[in-house]
């Protein structure tokens, strides 16, 4: 058994891991793909951090705790937050001690030379960045360190379920994509670093396809409690079609947003939420919205915009030299997530963590400032596993290998139906139907009314999930399969968003609502969720 | 209407089957390879399989060949008659997708000699890794290099390139210069397929060049000249090189 399962190998995962190590519990690292595949490679961005003070740290963390509290409109933990801006300093330097190539102002190798830019929302240039991949060499700096310290990994084993005598969880049972067997691996304590939820958006996010909350959906059914779920946050720029990224740096170089008239109607440079918002008003009137940078000039949009012009050419067609380009605003990351505690033990559970993306630490509230992403992951990665090795960890449970049987059998179960249902429905298009509907309604800008028939269609989806099944029936990578697990996750997932969407009848940060349209004093709170049938069970 | 023609592998109940499937889909609705591949597997074949990621080109994970050539799936657009195939030298687990995991165990033996020092005087100033460090371990260089197919042992250009990013890092790379001796750079033939291939433009080829070089400096010399009794002599780090005698 090893002291230390950690589900999920984003930086988030790999962080706990590696200081795990250090600290000298085993440790064994599961994903559903290979670890280098994880969504924090596409951070751009940077990472907050205060590494070099003017005058005193005290004072710039201060800064950094106000910025990320003014973002977070009301709703982060002051605590919470507070830990985070501290402890990016030592987060930096420990990623700096790995070897991140950070990118540098001075030559030398000292921390205090790592360059650092400006992010939206951010009253200093905070954010240190590794050129426009930042969150890519983060990821695989830790990943190399990680092989080195002896981290097991153990990747396409995707999560079933959480074994638990009833708080206190032992494991967690997999589907192995390889063999096409159900799997147990325990642990003295689990962590969860299994990422947000953007991609139930299909079609209108950012996020890779299996970004849609597989671990938020097993941490519910096992009774934890999810909370901010109706946070999500829309990028203004991303390609209409593909939705693919197109950086901000296109409109802080001076990129115009053009109507179907070809006039400019917002500032670009306001907040993310307020443009995304101004975006997806002309969108929903029938019109187009464009990204203008061709008066930039040939030579500047080659030399500082080499990968969107690639990415501008490849996916929309469209050249930005002598083009404009159609965009839309789509969902890039989710603040709500797993409910913790100072510690990141999840709430309603026992000798389980959650950390980053799939968690809610409360650091984000109602809106995430740039560049806290990269830092989150890091600091309560770390974080998490110097808590756990304090622990005195022995766990207790006489009858283990009964609740390890029983779930594997239950899950070997639920797995052998799948096989044996009817393909009636495509559950493909379904999905596809319900991101453009979550986009529709319950994305930028919210309705009551609309929010209600998107919560019809997820129940009326979800009442059809008997007709719906898989073609392929092999053992051996069926992605099929993975894919209907996780449209039953999505579905789960969308529903408590949904829920909290109608809930919240108020806007606050990147929770808009039409009927609502300002920020109601009682509503200064969290709206928490819990599975009725774990919680009685 | 397009056509593009896959090869596929199935296993189905120790079945095993190689055979080549031709799928037509609609141009307008799709533009990159991997976004025809989601078409043919969610609308027409669920049991095609390959894998995939952001989307966007960094998280390496789509990487097939498309008329004899590596491509990203997402990073290509596809176009009549295209043949996609797995990549070469991977074991092939299902249609496109492949087995990484023997090209990426020849990362653990490098970075395993990668110590880096907790005083940030022993390392070097000025370093710019920036290249070397944008590698998305997408394995396009590996199944471009033609050393893999008379040397499977060989470690690759992307395990060397990481090899070079973190001795540019440290004062003493001696370590790392050792691990990279045997079945690495001197094995390559500098013929620059991995650099041509690179969807991130880095340069393996030269990066084995320039450990071939810092090796000199440790007193290794190139094998090839030596077994074939040559001496002593130096050749290491200049383009001169091993090239013309080959593997």
């Amino acid at each position: 058994m090893y002291d230390l399962l950690i589900i999920g190998a984003g930086g988030a995962g790999l962080s706990a891991g590696m200081r795990a190590r250090e600290l000298g519990l085993s440790v064994v690292i599961v994903s559903k793909n290979l670890p280098t595949q994880a969504q924090t490679c596409m951070a751009q961005g940077g990472i907050n951090a205060t590494i070099s003070p003017k005058v005193d740290l005290s004072i710039d963390h201060q800064k950094h705790i106000d910025d990320t509290l003014a973002s977070a409109h009301g709703i982060a933990d002051e605590e919470m937050v507070r830990i985070m801006c501290e402890k990016s300093t030592e987060a930096v330097s420990w990623l700096d001690s790995m070897g991140v190539p950070f990118s540098r102002v001075d030559g030398d190798s000292r921390v205090q030379s790592i360059a650092q830019r400006r992010l939206g929302g951010a009253k200093q240039n905070r954010a240190c960045y590794a050129e426009d991949y930042t969150g890519l060499k983060i990821l695989h700096t830790l990943y190399d360190r990680a092989i080195v310290a002896g981290v097991e990994f153990i990747s396409e084993l995707y999560l079933l379920n959480l074994i638990r005598d009833d708080k206190t969880v032992l494991g967690a049972s997999f589907w192995d994509i390889s063999h096409g067997e159900v799997v147990a691996i325990t642990a003295k304590d689990t962590i969860l670093a299994t990422g947000g939820y953007a991609n139930i958006y299909q079609g209108y996010s950012t996020n890779a396809n299996g970004t849609i909350g597989d671990g938020i959906a097993s941490a519910l059914s096992a009774g934890a409690e999810l909370s901010d779920m109706e946070f999500v946050q829309f990028h203004p720029t991303a390609l209409e079609g593909s939705a693919i990224l197109i950086s901000e740096s296109a409109r802080g170089e001076g990129g115009y947003l053009l109507n179907h008239k070809s006039e400019r109607f917002i500032d670009e440079l306001a907040p993310r939420d307020v443009v995304a918002r101004a975006i997806f008003e002309q969108i929903s009137l029938g019109h187009k919205v464009f990204l203008d940078i061709r008066h930039l000039g040939k030579e500047k949009i080659e030399r500082l915009m080499p990968q969107e012009l690639h990415l501008c050419r490849l996916h929309a067609k469209k050249d930005p030299i002598h083009e404009i380009i159609p965009i839309m605003p789509v969902a890039h990351y989710t603040m709500g997530g797993i409910s913790v505690d100072i510690n990141s033990c999840v709430e309603g559970l026992d000798n389980c963590y959650a950390i980053g993306e799939c968690s809610n630490s409360k650091v984000h509230g109602a809106n995430r400032l740039g560049g806290n992403s990269l830092l989150e992951i890091i600091v309560f990665g770390k974080r998490v596993s110097e808590h756990i090795s304090q622990l005195d960890s022995t766990m207790v449970c006489d009858d283990k290998q009964y609740h390890i049987d029983r779930q594997i059998a239950k899950d070997e179960k639920d797995i052998e139906a799948i096989y044996k249902k009817p393909n009636e429905l495509n559950f493909y298009q379904k999905k596809k139907i319900l991101g453009k509907m979550l986009y529709r309604d319950v994305g930028i800008s919210r309705e009551h009314h609309h929010i209600n028939e998107a919560m019809r269609y997820i129940a009326e989806t979800q009442s059809k999930l008997s007709l719906m099944g898989i073609g392929d029936k092999s053992k051996e990578y069926n992605h099929n399969l993975v894919e209907f697990l996780e449209f039953k996750n999505l579905l789960t997932v969308a529903k408590v968003m949904v829920s909290g969407a109608l809930h919240r009848r108020e806007s606050r940060g990147a929770h808009y609502r039409k009927d609502f349209p300002t920020t109601r004093d009682r509503y200064r709170r969290h709206i928490t969720y819990i599975h009725e049938e774990s919680s009685r069970a | 209407m397009i056509n593009i023609t896959i090869k596929r592998y199935q296993n189905l109940n120790n079945d095993k089957k190689t055979y080549d499937e031709e799928f037509r889909v609609d141009a307008k609705k799709v533009t990159t390879l991997l976004s025809a591949l989601y078409k043919i597997h969610s609308t027409k074949d669920s049991t095609l399989c390959f894998d995939s990621g952001c989307r966007s080109g960094v998280c390496g994970s789509c990487s097939v060949m498309v008329n004899g050539k590596e491509e990203l799936s997402c990073g290509y657009m596809v176009q009549d008659g295209d043949r996609v195939e797995p990549l070469r030298y991977h074991e092939v687990q299902r249609d496109l997708k492949v087995s990484k995991n023997k090209p990426h165990s020849n990362l653990a033996p490098i970075l395993k000699t990668v110590n880096l020092p907790d005083n940030a005087e022993l390392l070097k100033d000025d370093v710019d890794c920036a290249r070397q460090s944008d590698c998305i371990l997408c394995d396009i260089c590996y199944s471009a290099c033609p050393v893999l197919a008379v040397n499977p042992d060989f470690a690759g250009p992307f395990a060397l390139t990481r090899a070079y990013r973190y001795a540019l890092s440290l004062l003493d790379d001696r370590a790392i210069i050792d691990s990279v001796q045997k079945n690495a750079i001197w094995d390559c033939t500098l013929c620059g397929e991995c650099t041509a291939v690179c969807p991130q433009n880095i340069d393996s080829k030269n990066d084995i060049l320039m450990l071939r070089s810092h090796s000199a400096k440790h007193g290794y010399d190139d094998p090839s000249f030596s077994d074939m009794s040559f001496g002593a002599m130096d050749f290491g780090g200049s383009s001169f090189g091993s090239n013309d005698f080959g593997f």
